[in-house]
């Protein structure tokens, strides 16, 4: 190959064709020479282009859209942070970017090299500390204390320091040590299987005057903290303390009258268990904790009769989201007689937008926040009241009182077919339940009904349930889940839950089904609800919507879950295809805002039929049901209704459509 | 700052509630657009408050195509009367929202267009548009490798030898 002639490498003013004589040396040089200025010409051309016209606030307000996306790849010890690769696009970029001290504030802690980088490259700005160690990338202890040892220097500009690891306190104590005047957020979380109060955390020496948010998951430490329990925190949560560091009730208490700001409190496993078959005593004269600004409550403790005890103590806003969560409703701890399995306590929580707990737990919940619970508007019963509060769901599970309940759970243990697998191993825990703790006994005990010496308990109960329901702000409630046979009697079903037009999901089993079908298609509807006494005296404003739907029971119906019912009942499956059809046939009134094709039925569900027909007769009742030539498993049905049959298995309400 | 010319009031019409502002684009078009819709921008605003110190009622000309200025006003009538936190300046800055499902089929133009808009809404204070028009410019070179983002965005790599193999600047991009 011929080679060029001298004067066509002569790629520009200033740049000289090389001589024969030069020495590589010379035509290094030279070609390193003919790169910057080709560089230079790139960059004038860069800044020609339309990007470059983009001004370098709102370029740096893209960096940032692209540095917090959670869509980058995952961190890797080996690499980069992935939205670096902005700083190599061009040199304008590199320069804006290096320029935001902001953008490098995200302290890289997993790589030394880039952790060094960004301490330097955010110069003064305040940081965030994320230090999330596992064993996959980290090699403990050695990069953690020298992380650490790195991190000291700065901790005065710490904004956020998020922690989470096996065994942490050793580790973090030398940060707190230190004044950290910009803290605001500090997250702690250790992952440790077992934990023990060997390695509590100290206090730290210096108030967090700025701290607005507490995260402690798994921590050993002495209750309280004050240098950190903030009266400016926003937000408090605490979890899974060790048993023996759990403060009592009157210790929260205490703090909590501190924090009349929080926005969200999250106390899991925090109370200490209170003795057993008793609930903390607090002096009644003792002023509530008022928490004007909450707006999530979370509690979880071992008893119904601790988180009642808790609850009891507060007044919150009464738009505010409740999740509560017991896991026995005696004295039985589950954690001490299983270990680490509190997942097989006697039932599957029922989990719900505002108010979760234990099946048997949340009707005796229900009915103690009636009790106890404060709303920041007094429930005055029989007076008109505002009834638009936040609670979105009820549900009455397993509330068969119409007989010993000892006897009952027995039964229920034995013959459940989610509850009998852990009848064999875990019988005590669904049997425990003394009548003591029994929640129709509850309900009796807190409304003051007589329990033993009622003459017609079932109706008692049943005024019970109503009033109980009738009472509770239920407005709002989206989602009834119904297993207790009294709701054999479609009446109670228009009784309890007539007045409630937004359920869009309702889940039934056992004979509670026949009730629902005759309701649905219009057995039991009293002549009028809006007597008074029909609503137990509470009276709901007129609402021309709700007046125009009054014949039809739960008119904005989405989702039905049918579960361990028995279809072959007399006049079930008549009830439900006509129940059915009927509200089919009630959307396409005309009216307006409520054409046919805006409540259509989304899903139907059915689990675990306890019926004994032969699967083909299952199947006839099926294909009259949901109206299909051929029986599958599968989603499509006629009219965009999609529907689930699921014969055998048990499978989760959530998979599904929760 | 703008040019701003006198105008005749027959020319802006309007008193009261529904007053009419008169803008000029670059390419000499004349749009007439109730205040109202424009009071999302704080530019206009603040020219309507000098309007008003003034007495006297201009045209308030712009440096961008009508065409790009026409796809503000579509911004700013769609989202008459809303509340936008982005453009509330004494709200909190907004944290990771995604893109509103609105503004991303607005925002579906090429990308010469999506930094003229983004121009254009920074030059008339729009935070709530200039922060979408970010969004959207971040989701185009999101998860690609440098070659990707300089293809995207017409750009060369012009970094000198030196600059590219400077230690702290190591990237896998």
């Amino acid at each position: 190959m011929a080679a060029p002639a001298a004067n066509s490498l002569a790629l520009a003013p200033g740049v000289q064709a090389p001589s024969r004589a030069t020495t590589p040396s010379q035509l290094a040089q030279e070609i390193a020479e003919a790169r910057r200025y080709l560089a230079s010409l790139r960059r004038t051309r860069n800044s020609r282009v339309p990007v470059a016209q983009i001004p370098v606030e709102i370029l740096i307000h893209i960096f940032s859209f692209i540095k917090c996306h959670p869509r980058w790849p995952h961190r890797n010890p080996d690499r980069p942070p992935a939205w670096v690769a902005v700083t190599h696009v061009c040199q304008f970029w590199r320069e804006v970017a290096l320029s935001s001290p902001l953008l490098w504030s995200n302290i890289v802690t997993y790589n030394m090299h880039w952790m060094q980088e960004t301490l330097a490259r955010s110069k003064a700005a305040p940081i965030s500390l994320p230090m999330y160690v596992n064993h996959s990338t980290w090699e403990l202890p050695k990069t953690l204390t020298s992380v650490i040892t790195h991190i000291i220097p700065h901790i005065l500009r710490a904004k956020k320091i998020t922690i989470h690891g096996a065994n942490i306190s050793s580790y973090v104590q030398p940060l707190f040590e230190h004044a950290a005047p910009w803290l605001e957020v500090l997250e702690l979380s250790d992952i440790r299987s077992h934990f023990d109060n060997r390695n509590r955390i100290l206090l730290p020496r210096q108030e967090a005057l700025n701290l607005r948010t507490l995260r402690l998951k798994r921590c050993s430490f002495m209750w309280p903290i004050p240098t950190l329990f903030s009266p400016a925190l926003t937000e408090l949560k605490i979890s899974h303390m060790l048993p023996e560091d759990r403060p009592s009730l009157l210790q929260i208490r205490a703090v909590l009258l501190t924090m009349p700001n929080l926005k969200i409190l999250v106390l899991s496993d925090v109370l200490r268990k209170s003795p057993d078959s008793t609930a903390f005593v607090v002096d009644p004269a003792s002023s509530t904790v008022s928490l004007p600004f909450l707006q999530s409550l979370s509690f979880t403790a071992e008893k119904a009769v601790d988180v009642v005890s808790f609850i009891s103590q507060l007044i919150v806003p009464s738009n505010a989201s409740l999740h509560l969560l017991c896991r026995t409703l005696d004295g039985f701890n589950v954690n001490e007689n299983h270990g680490d399995n509190p997942g097989v306590s006697h039932s599957t929580p029922v989990t719900s937008t505002a108010l979760t707990t234990s099946t048997s737990g949340l009707s005796y919940l229900l009915l103690s926040l009636i009790q106890f619970f404060r709303f920041d508007s007094p429930i005055v019963p029989g007076a008109e009241r505002d009834v638009s509060y936040g609670c979105r769901s009820v549900g009455v599970v397993e509330l068969d009182g119409d007989s010993d309940p000892r006897r009952d759970w027995c039964l229920l243990a034995g013959t459940h077919p989610r509850l009998g697998r852990y009848s064999s191993q875990h019988r005590h825990q669904i049997t425990g339940l003394s009548e003591d703790y029994s929640p129709v006994w509850n309900a009796c005990r807190l409304l003051g009904l007589p329990w033993q010496d009622a003459p017609d308990r079932e109706h008692h109960i049943t005024s019970i349930l109503l009033n109980a329901c009738l009472l509770l702000p239920l407005s709002k409630v989206d989602t009834v889940i119904i297993s207790c046979d009294l709701y054999r009697d479609p009446a109670l079903w228009w009784g309890t839950f007539g007045r409630l037009k937004h359920v869009k999901a309702v889940v039934v089993s056992g004979y509670a089904l026949g009730g629902l079908a005759a309701a649905l298609c219009g057995k039991g509807r009293p002549r009028s609800l809006s007597k008074a006494s029909v609503l137990g005296g509470i009276v709901e404003a007129k609402n021309q919507d709700h007046q125009t739907r009054e014949g039809v029971l739960f008119p904005e119906l989405r989702h039905l879950k049918i579960e361990n019912a028995y279809l072959g009942w007399e006049g079930v499956m008549d009830d439900l295809i006509e129940g059915l059809g009927g509200w089919r046939q009630n959307q396409e009134l005309g009216k307006p805002g409520h054409q046919a094709d805006r409540n259509p039925l989304f899903s139907l569900y059915i689990d675990h039929l306890s019926d004994d027909r032969q699967e083909e007769d299952r199947k006839s009742c099926l294909h009259r049901l949901i109206a299909r030539p051929t029986v599958s498993t599968g989603i499509d049905g006629p009219d965009g209704l999609q529907w689930f049959c699921h014969d055998w298995a048990t499978t989760k309400l959530d998979d599904y459509f929760w | 700052m703008p040019t701003i010319v006198s105008v005749d009031d027959s020319t802006v019409p309007g008193e009261g509630s529904s007053r009419l502002l008169l803008l000029v684009s670059s390419d000499n078009k004349h749009i007439v657009v109730e205040e109202d819709i424009m009071s999302r921008s704080r530019f206009i605003s603040k020219q309507v408050e000098g309007f008003e110190a003034t007495s006297q009622r201009h045209a308030i000309l712009l440096p961008f195509s009508s065409f790009v200025l026409n796809k503000v006003i579509e911004y700013c009538s769609h989202y008459r009367g809303y509340y936008l936190l982005e453009d509330d300046p004494d709200a909190a800055p907004p944290g990771r929202s995604p893109v509103r499902e609105w503004d991303q089929e607005f925002l579906d133009v090429d990308r010469n267009m999506l930094l003229r808009i983004i121009k254009a809404a920074h030059y008339l204070e729009i935070k709530s548009l200039v922060g979408s028009c970010a969004r959207a410019i971040a989701d185009m070179i999101r998860g690609k490798t440098t070659e990707e983002m300089r293809e995207i965005l017409g750009v060369e790599n012009d970094f000198t030898p030196e600059e590219e193999h400077s230690p702290s600047s190591k990237c896998t991009g």
